[in-house]
């Protein structure tokens, strides 16, 4: 390892100052692209980009109440601050491999969109990734019809946008009370 | 009767009759003087009884001069005759006490006067003061006449009765005092009759009993052997008396056979005297015949015994001074012998001398040698008494090492719950992370929904999200790091309670080595005293050596001594012979 006190060489000095051009460059060529805040969600294999705006908090996993008689994607309801929300299990609903095994979500996402709010149930929520609007694809098929009528688009490292408000206007959430 | 109880006896008799005839006095006496004591009481009561009918007169005529003259000075001594009267038959009543009769008499007396008080006196008083003097004369000489003439013979019966009765008391009084008059002349008779003839009888028996005795006593003493004393009594005078006879007669038996004795011893003397004579000439075939007492016998056997013993004697003398003549030859050639003998032995001795000397000299050696192993020992006895201290001191150590490996354990032990709680610590700090995380999150979020005005806050938001990431990372390198020292701590354990084990071992044989050294210093301890003991006995050893070279040289000397004792041996055996042929010579003069 070098000394860090010695003198720095010449060729040393050029590296040090095109790094400085570079890191320069760049904040300027940010600065005019229209973006996207997207926060990033963990669900089993799969990682999905939901829009900042539809986020209201995440929340850890705590004292999650189950439903008897809901449909298993529900995975229960959860009191914060004294309102409860309804708990969707993504994992199931979007009947990704492995969502039978052992249950990692421990991460609550709280959505808004076609006027409800329900807490999403992810393994994480890995952060929040500015995503510019141009580089949105086209979504790519998938095997469950729950994911096609949620996913909007995928960006360019393969994250699935979701449409929150297309999400919850699902009908298949909807849980409706037969009377026998 | 011996003489203490004959003089009792005599004066007993007197003191007898003395003591009887003074109890028959006193009886006599006692009686007569009793006797007057009753004729003094009966005069008494007279002229107590007189009284009593004089103060009645005095009444009568006091009342009766009342009652003539009227006159109030008569009553005067009316009243002191009766209370005279009353006091004088008071006394009268206390003297007949012991008399009921003559009280009864007393009794009427007393009736009489106070029925004349009751009948006369008073109603004369009342009438002559009333001044019927006609009624009180009549009242006198009717009522009261009968009644003072029953009065006075009342009076003079109970005087008359009472003088019978002074005459028979006087009369027995009077007889007592001759019968006691009797009794002294008689009892003092008595006394004296029997005390003249009592001394009268002793002194005359004893005296003529004393002469027979002296009389007897005094023959004797002028040589007269056949006087006897006659007393028949059986006292100390008689018993004196037959001893005495008893005496002459043993006195008279031994006087004659002395004489008979003598007589004997003087034919027996003579005969000694002539054969002693023979004796001293030297003839000892001679013999005395055995004559007379039986003292006299036995001399004459012990003469001839004593003669026939000096034949034998003379004999005897002879034979032996040929036998001390050859035994001196026979001495004197043994004397030489003796003496070469010495001058071997003198020798023998000089040689065990030098022997003995080669001895002492080793046995100091020996000595040297015993002190150097004992010194060697003491010095191995200390060495094992350093060893023994040494073992204790690292017997001490361990003990305390073992003290502080236990200390050890139980601070390792200490250590991992501290890592333990660490490990919690660290649990809470991953949590806080987490919660940060999700913190930081949602403020980008937020930052996110702020648009551009919430770009600065976003960067904000992504470095608390950055540091929270980082504290997960540092608590996990925290918890790999406490999971090693878990190990380590655990094997650490391990490895303090091996390192106890070893202690506890090494302390066991550390106490067997210490008592392994311990019974080695014993041993070498009593190797220590056995080299002294061997010491001190070769050094006895070389002391008696000395003493038996000492010994040699006074056994030196002795012999010496000896080859000069058999010298003057065989001088005294030569001055033998000549002794002996001296008494051969000697002996040649008695005929046997």
């Amino acid at each position: 390892m070098a000394e860090p006190t010695d003198p720095p060489d010449e060729a040393g000095q050029r590296v040090l100052e095109e790094r400085a051009r570079a890191l320069a460059a760049a904040l300027v060529a940010d600065e005019p692209v229209d973006t996207v805040e997207l926060v990033v969600l963990t669900v089993g294999p799969e990682r999905y980009g939901v829009d900042a705006e539809r986020v209201g908090e995440v929340r850890p996993l705590a004292e999650l109440t189950p439903v008897p008689g809901a449909p298993p994607f529900w995975a229960g309801i959860v009191n914060v601050r004294g309102t409860l929300y309804p708990v969707l299990d993504l994992h199931r609903y979007f009947d990704l491999p492995g969502a039978d095994g052992d249950d990692q979500a421990r991460t609550v996402v709280l959505v808004s969109g076609a006027g409800l709010t329900v807490g999403l149930m992810v393994e994480d929520a890995a952060g929040v990734r500015p995503v510019p609007a141009g580089a949105v694809g086209p979504p790519l098929g998938a095997a469950s019809e729950a994911v096609n009528a949620a996913v909007r688009g995928v960006t360019e490292d393969l994250l699935a946008i979701l449409d929150i408000e297309a999400l919850l206007a699902d009908q298949r959430l909807v849980v409706r009370e037969v009377p026998t | 009767m011996r003489f203490r109880p004959k003089i009792l006896l005599a004066f007993a008799v007197p003191t007898v009759v003395t003591l009887l005839t003074g109890l028959f006095i006193y009886q006599a006496l006692h009686q007569s003087l009793e006797t007057s004591a009753r004729v003094a009481h009966t005069q008494e009561v007279i002229g107590k009884a007189n009284a009593v009918i004089r103060d009645a007169g005095g009444v009568v005529s006091a009342v009766r001069g009342f009652a003539v003259t009227g006159d109030e000075a008569f009553l005067a001594p009316y009243a002191q005759a009766i209370s005279d009267s009353k006091r004088n038959q008071a006394d009268l009543r206390r003297l007949v006490s012991d008399n009921p009769p003559q009280l009864a008499q007393v009794d009427r007396m007393t009736d009489l006067l106070d029925r004349y008080v009751g009948e006369v006196t008073d109603p004369v008083i009342s009438a002559t003061r009333d001044g019927d003097r006609a009624r009180s004369a009549r009242l006198v000489r009717t009522t009261g006449g009968p009644l003072i003439a029953e009065l006075t013979k009342a009076g003079d019966d109970f005087i008359g009765a009472e003088q019978r009765l002074l005459a028979t008391r006087t009369d027995a009084s009077n007889r007592a005092s001759r019968s006691a008059q009797r009794f002294v002349l008689l009892g003092v008779g008595l006394v004296v009759a029997l005390t003249l003839a009592i001394g009268l009888v002793l002194s005359s028996r004893l005296s003529r009993n004393a002469l027979a005795v002296t009389g007897a006593a005094s023959g004797l003493a002028a040589g007269d052997v056949t006087r006897r004393a006659e007393v028949r009594s059986n006292d100390e005078l008689g018993q004196l008396a037959r001893s005495f006879n008893e005496m002459a007669e043993q006195l008279q038996a031994s006087m004659a056979s002395e004489r008979e004795t003598k007589q004997a011893l003087e034919v027996a003397v003579a005969e000694y005297s002539e054969f002693a004579t023979r004796v001293a000439r030297g003839d000892l075939t001679g013999r005395v015949t055995a004559n007379g007492s039986a003292d006299l016998q036995t001399l004459s056997s012990n003469l001839n015994g004593m003669v026939t013993g000096l034949s034998e004697l003379s004999s005897r003398v002879r034979e032996g001074a040929q036998s001390i003549s050859s035994s001196t030859s026979e001495i004197l050639a043994a004397v030489s012998q003796h003496t070469v003998s010495a001058s071997q032995q003198s020798a023998a001795i000089n040689e065990t001398s030098t022997t003995m000397e080669e001895l002492r000299t080793a046995a100091e050696q020996t000595a040297r040698r015993a002190k150097d192993v004992a010194e060697q020992a003491q010095s191995s006895a200390r060495v094992s008494e350093e060893s023994t201290e040494a073992v204790d001191a690292i017997t001490h150590a361990m003990e305390e090492t073992r003290d502080r490996v236990g200390a050890m354990a139980k601070d390792i032990l200490l250590l991992s719950e501290q890592g333990q709680q660490i490990g919690e610590i660290t649990a809470t700090v991953n949590d806080l992370a987490d919660q940060s995380n999700i913190l930081a999150l949602n403020a980008s979020i937020e930052a996110a929904k702020a648009g551009e005005h919430g770009k600065g806050f976003a960067v904000v938001a992504a470095e608390v999200r950055n540091l929270a990431e980082q504290s997960k990372q540092a608590t996990d390198q925290v918890r790999a790091i406490l999971g090693d020292i878990q190990k380590a701590t655990t094997s650490a354990v391990l490895a303090t309670e091996r390192g106890t084990k070893v202690v506890e071992d090494s302390l066991g044989l550390t106490h067997r080595a210490g008592d392994g050294i311990r019974s080695l210093a014993g041993t070498i301890q009593d190797a220590a005293m056995a080299a002294q003991q061997i010491s001190a006995s070769v050094h006895e050893q070389s002391v008696g050596m000395d003493q038996i070279t000492q010994a040699v040289k006074d056994m030196s000397a002795s012999t010496t001594q000896f080859v000069a004792g058999a010298q003057q041996s065989q001088e005294a055996a030569e001055d033998l012979n000549n002794l002996s042929r001296q008494l051969a010579s000697l002996t040649e003069r008695y005929q046997v």
